[in-house]
């Protein structure tokens, strides 16, 4: 009895003494780990990995590329993949989505990964590129694509394209046809944005959501002003050309080639138009309070009948006639094109010609002028009160304030005035402003 | 029928005597159980994951039990003479052998029905534990932006987790009986289907065992399992052979020989990957490239299995029937 | 009616290739064993049939080959005028093998419910013939409660006796019934074996142990490496003449014994007892007389008969030589 207690005790003691030793090393290297967090591909993958993995795998590949999955999260959590080659870590997600075609998240985390940290966008949307062949029926890789391509690498054309594609898959929610349309006016396909955006009108009406065609009107207005303002545009590009100075009004473009007779789309002809449906189909026709804001075609244009009423009564939704009222909506005209918002377009003179300012600011509308103007005079004060705050006194000019001569002309043609005595600035088009 | 009732019961009674079968269902269920943990780290899809993982766990751990049980079955009625006496009963040898695949079969439904109900319970539960449901449970609003506890919140916590425990078990019990929530659906049908592959795997472990030791039975049984599950891949194989040959009929010497060795392997045994219908529950069949699923109809998967595991058992009857016991 | 009926029923065992034996592996190409030699046996309706033979000589395999665990390598048998394998038949069959093992996870009566089952019983016999059965074989009270796997052997055989009269059967086929019990069990084996006569089943028995076989046997068949040696009526086949007399007496003095002993085939002395083994009956009459005129006490006077031991090893020791060449021939063949 005495004997085996003793024995025991011997065996826990060496028990101890042998594994407290095994802890400690293992503690001291995990120490080692913590200070100086190596970062090595244990697991070079290569472009075949996937092939012989999925045949180990058995019918499990699912599991195995989840390890791989997690082992990618552990790996990339914290750390990125800064200074790292890009091909390890692309044949890792090639292989989880080898293993699992279906795996979302590794095609969109992987060109994250790549793309985003890394800074190889084409690499990345290699991936997407393979997520889009193997889901057929999913918008959130292309969706992926359609946003790198854009956002950061400002590849309009690319981007329009990953932008079609998601909006055509399966299980793609409403907004992504809008985004995508978005994208289209963006790169300069104002005849695809417009008829995406009438299509997404159209579905707002037939499944009664308003919310839907608010969205969706604000944007082929969105889409109209973008249009006109490309026209607009390129006419200010071949006037500076051809006379070798800026135009000092909008209407100096109206003799440029660019506003003669060309194409473009009328809100009013498209809320005319929708309303004639609305009518002869049997419903009541649009809300006026959705319409604020917009020009409104004159009453007659609105109870025009349309082409085959019959038809329209019989159809029980709006969509199959979607080409009739894009049709509609585009108009053939000459001379400076009408804001939808129903405020005259003008040259920003601020931004015409200011090398900091981008090209696209040139043309505008009166409405947004003036918000520019405005913003413009509060800004201005506020740096003239602080100085006045630093002086204890109204500054004697306003070279005292900039350090420079202020010459800036103000949006609508005016000048900047400046009081010493009271300390007010104001502009000499709107001084009530 | 009621004598390969009573085989299959008795044959029940002696699986669950079986230790092997404890260590793979407490393994399976610890594995399901962590995968609730482990689905913490990943930062996107935990739910695929915990899926994955059960579902995998399901299929396999069945397989397992199916070898380690199965192979055992007739080798030691056969080892330890009790077979004297039961052949010299009025039945019929093939009886004794449909006896004791259906008590395997049996044991290992059991098992499965322990699994999923596992698998639905932790998948119930962890969707019910969420923090913004353990929040909205552990406070109410009393005016907009202002929160109050309802009682402490340390013993409201155990509370509800306990309560939530509960329900999610009850809720998995359902619906192994065929109720579902958004979380579940589908994941019936993936069981069942493993449940069918496993008859025809469970039918090629009695089949070797009529006439093989244990050991040969479970290595000829793994095989079967490999052979079966790469069944495609052995296919892709062969056609890979014949395109670089320029043709089946040009394929010569040792090339030949294999060609026509995969394709007999690959003719020969059951084609499990018929039965693995995971990625149709976890990403939605709708959303599956009809290219990946040439088997679309269920009742042709179910036909193919029955015919399966018809065909093996009347060749284990066969063997089992001209056998001596020595 | 013929119950069991065997024609030239032959059993040739092919070993595995490979064979470890004596830790040495062993190379058996084409090597077999002739267990069963051209056996012709009948069996007759109500009687204790007894197969004997030395260990080896294929009691067992003719058992088995009857209950359907072997097949023959030729010949056939026929149980009850039906081809073997026949299931009505073998719903009429009790059996036991010898040392019986069974599904040891079972209680005592789970056990004989699952093989009442198997023989298609209904519940209320079952339930009627099971608690009986444990009394007719005379397990202890606790038994039905126990698990098989904590039966003794004694135990074991008793309720391996009680399944294979489960259902009733005409036919019982006890493969060493005896085997493995102390005296006692085996006469209350010998005692069911007799009662089961009694109610007209047939009992088919093997056994190497002569003097039980002996007590109750109606007819016996001998046989050694697989031949059949003799078959027949137990009294037609021992010699009935009497072989000699045993005599024991007590109180002879020594001349007396002297005198004695060239009369006697033996002579022994033990503690004033003397026993002589005498030849003839003449002899018996000279040996009374001195011990009458001496005026001793006669213990004893028996006249002895051939037993079937001395019959076997007689018979197995003539067969012998000649079974040897015939074994090679069928070999050869």
């Amino acid at each position: 009895m005495r004997r085996s207690l003793v024995h025991n005790l011997i065996l826990v003691a060496l028990f101890l003494a042998f594994f407290s030793g095994a802890v400690a090393i293992q503690r001291r290297t995990l120490e080692g780990v913590r200070k100086n967090p190596p970062f090595i591909e244990t697991w070079n993958l290569s472009g075949r990995s996937g092939d012989i993995l999925k045949i180990l795998a058995l019918r499990y590949d699912m599991v195995t590329a989840d390890f791989l999955w997690l082992r990618a999260i552990q790996s990339f959590g914290g750390r990125g993949m800064t200074n790292r080659d890009w091909r390890p870590i692309y044949n890792l997600f090639d292989t989880i989505t080898e293993l699992d075609p279906y795996f979302e998240d590794a095609y969109t985390f992987g060109n994250l990964v790549i793309g985003d940290e890394g800074g190889k966008q084409r690499e990345g949307l290699a991936l997407i590129d393979k997520g889009m062949k193997n889901m057929i029926c999913q918008y959130r890789v292309p969706f992926e694509g359609m946003y790198v391509a854009h956002w950061q690498m400002s590849d309009t054309n690319l981007a329009r394209w990953y932008g079609r594609v998601a909006a055509n898959r399966l299980n793609a929610p409403d907004w992504v046809p809008r985004i995508a349309a978005y994208v289209e006016v963006q790169g300069g396909a104002y005849y695809v944005g417009l008829d995406r955006f009438i299509g997404n009108f159209l579905r707002g009406i037939d499944g009664k959501d308003t919310v839907m065609q608010t969205i969706s009107l604000s944007k082929i207005k969105d889409t109209i002003d973008d249009w006109n303002k490309s026209l607009l545009q390129r006419a200010l590009d071949e006037y500076t050309s051809s006379t070798g100075r800026l135009p000092a009004r909008i209407g100096d473009l109206v003799s440029q080639p660019a506003l003669q007779n060309y194409e473009s789309a009328s809100i009013s002809h498209f809320i005319a138009a929708i309303n004639r449906y609305l009518f002869a189909s049997g419903r009541d026709t649009l809300d006026a309070g959705m319409l604020k804001g917009y020009v409104l075609p004159a009453p007659d244009e609105m109870t025009k009948p349309v082409p085959s009423p019959e038809a329209v009564k019989a159809a029980k939704s709006m969509t199959p006639f979607q080409n009739e009222i894009f049709r509609d909506t585009l108009e053939k005209r000459g001379g400076i094109p009408l804001s939808p918002a129903g405020s005259p377009y003008m040259l920003n003179l601020t931004s015409l010609g200011n090398p900091y300012a981008s090209r696209k600011e040139a043309v505008t509308d009166t409405a947004n002028a003036a918000e520019f103007l405005k913003n413009l005079l509060g800004d201005m004060r506020e740096v003239i009160r602080k100085r006045k705050n630093e002086l204890g006194r109204n500054p004697e000019s306003l070279r005292e304030v900039f350090c420079t001569d202020f010459k800036t002309t103000e949006p609508f043609g005016g000048k900047f005035t400046y009081d010493p005595k009271t300390g007010e600035f104001k502009s000499s088009s709107h001084p009530d402003m | 029928m009621h004598k390969i009732t009573v085989i299959a019961l008795n044959t029940f009674k002696e699986a669950v005597r079986n230790k092997v079968l404890y260590f793979l269902l407490i393994f399976a269920l610890i594995i399901m159980g962590f995968s609730g943990v482990i689905s913490d780290l990943s930062i996107a899809a935990p739910e695929k994951l915990i899926k994955d993982l059960g579902l995998a766990s399901i299929d396999f751990f069945g397989f397992l039990i199916a070898v380690f049980v199965g192979i055992y079955l007739v080798y030691n009625e056969i080892d330890k003479r009790t077979i004297y006496t039961i052949v010299s009963k009025p039945i019929d040898r093939c009886q004794f052998i449909l006896g004791k695949y259906f008590g395997l079969l049996f044991t290992i439904y059991v098992n499965i029905a322990i699994m999923s109900l596992f698998f639905f319970a932790v998948l119930y539960f962890r969707e019910s534990t969420q923090p913004d449901m353990v929040n909205k449970a552990l406070y109410h609003e009393i005016t907009p932006g202002k929160w109050e506890a309802a009682g402490n919140p340390a013993i409201q916590y155990y509370l509800f987790h306990a309560k939530q425990f509960g329900l999610s078990a009850g809720k998995a019990f359902i619906t192994i009986f065929g109720y579902t929530e958004p979380l579940t659906q589908g994941l019936m049908r993936v069981i069942l289907m493993s449940a069918l592959g496993l008859a025809v795997i469970t039918s090629f472990a009695i089949f070797y065992s009529t006439f093989s030791t244990p050991t040969l039975s479970a290595v000829f049984t793994f095989l079967t399992f490999i052979i079966g599950s790469l069944c495609e891949d052995i296919l892709r194989y062969t056609d890979k052979l014949a395109e670089k040959a320029g043709g089946v009929n040009m394929l010569t010497g040792a090339d030949s020989l294999k060609y026509w060795f995969a394709w007999a392997a690959m003719h020969i045994t059951p084609n499990l990957g018929l039965f693995d219908k995971r990625m149709d529950a976890i990403y939605g069949s709708e959303f599956v490239n009809p290219l990946d699923r040439y088997v679309t109809v269920d009742w042709v998967v179910v036909v193919y299995g029955l015919l399966y595991v018809g065909g093996v058992l009347c060749l284990a009857s066969m063997i089992f029937n001209r056998r001596n016991f020595k | 009616m013929i119950v069991i009926d065997t024609n030239k029923l032959t059993k040739v065992y092919t070993h595995d290739f490979i064979d470890v034996e004596h830790g040495r592996i062993r190379f058996n190409f084409f090597r077999r064993t002739v267990a069963l030699d051209h056996l012709d046996l009948e069996v007759r309706e109500g009687e204790i049939f007894g197969l004997l033979g030395p260990n080896g000589a294929g009691k067992s395999t003719t058992i088995k080959i009857l209950m359907g665990i072997l097949f023959p390598t030729s010949g056939s048998a026929r149980i009850m005028e039906r081809p073997l394998g026949d299931k009505t038949v073998k719903g009429q069959i009790g059996f036991l093998p010898e040392n019986p093992a069974f599904c040891d996870y079972l209680k005592g009566h789970e056990f004989l419910n699952y093989y009442g089952e198997l023989y298609g019983m209904t519940r209320d016999r079952r339930r009627r013939r099971i608690p009986e059965l444990f009394g007719l074989v005379g397990l202890p009270d606790h038994a039905p409660n126990l698990p098989l796997k904590g039966y003794s052997k004694g135990m074991l055989q008793r309720i391996g006796l009680a399944q294979a009269l489960l259902n009733d059967p005409k036919l019982v086929v006890l493969d060493e019934p005896q085997s493995g019990l102390d005296p006692l069990g085996r006469k209350e084996i010998r005692d069911i074996i007799l009662a089961l006569k009694e109610e007209g089943k047939t009992v088919f028995f093997s056994s190497h142990i002569l003097s039980d076989a002996e007590l109750i046997c109606d007819r016996v068949a001998i046989i050694n490496r697989g031949c059949l040696i003799s078959i027949g009526e137990l009294n037609k086949l021992l010699n009935t003449k009497i072989k000699d007399y045993e005599i024991v007496a007590s109180g002879l003095s020594g001349a007396a014994i002297e005198a004695l002993r060239p009369r006697a085939q033996k002579c022994i002395e033990r503690e004033g007892d003397v026993l002589m083994i005498v030849p003839t009956e003449t002899e018996v009459n000279e040996v009374m007389r001195i011990v009458v005129n001496e005026k001793a006490r006669l213990v004893s006077l028996t006249p002895r008969r051939e037993t079937l031991e001395e019959y076997f090893i007689r018979e197995v020791s003539r067969h012998a030589p000649d079974e040897e060449t015939a074994r090679e021939g069928a070999a050869n063949a």
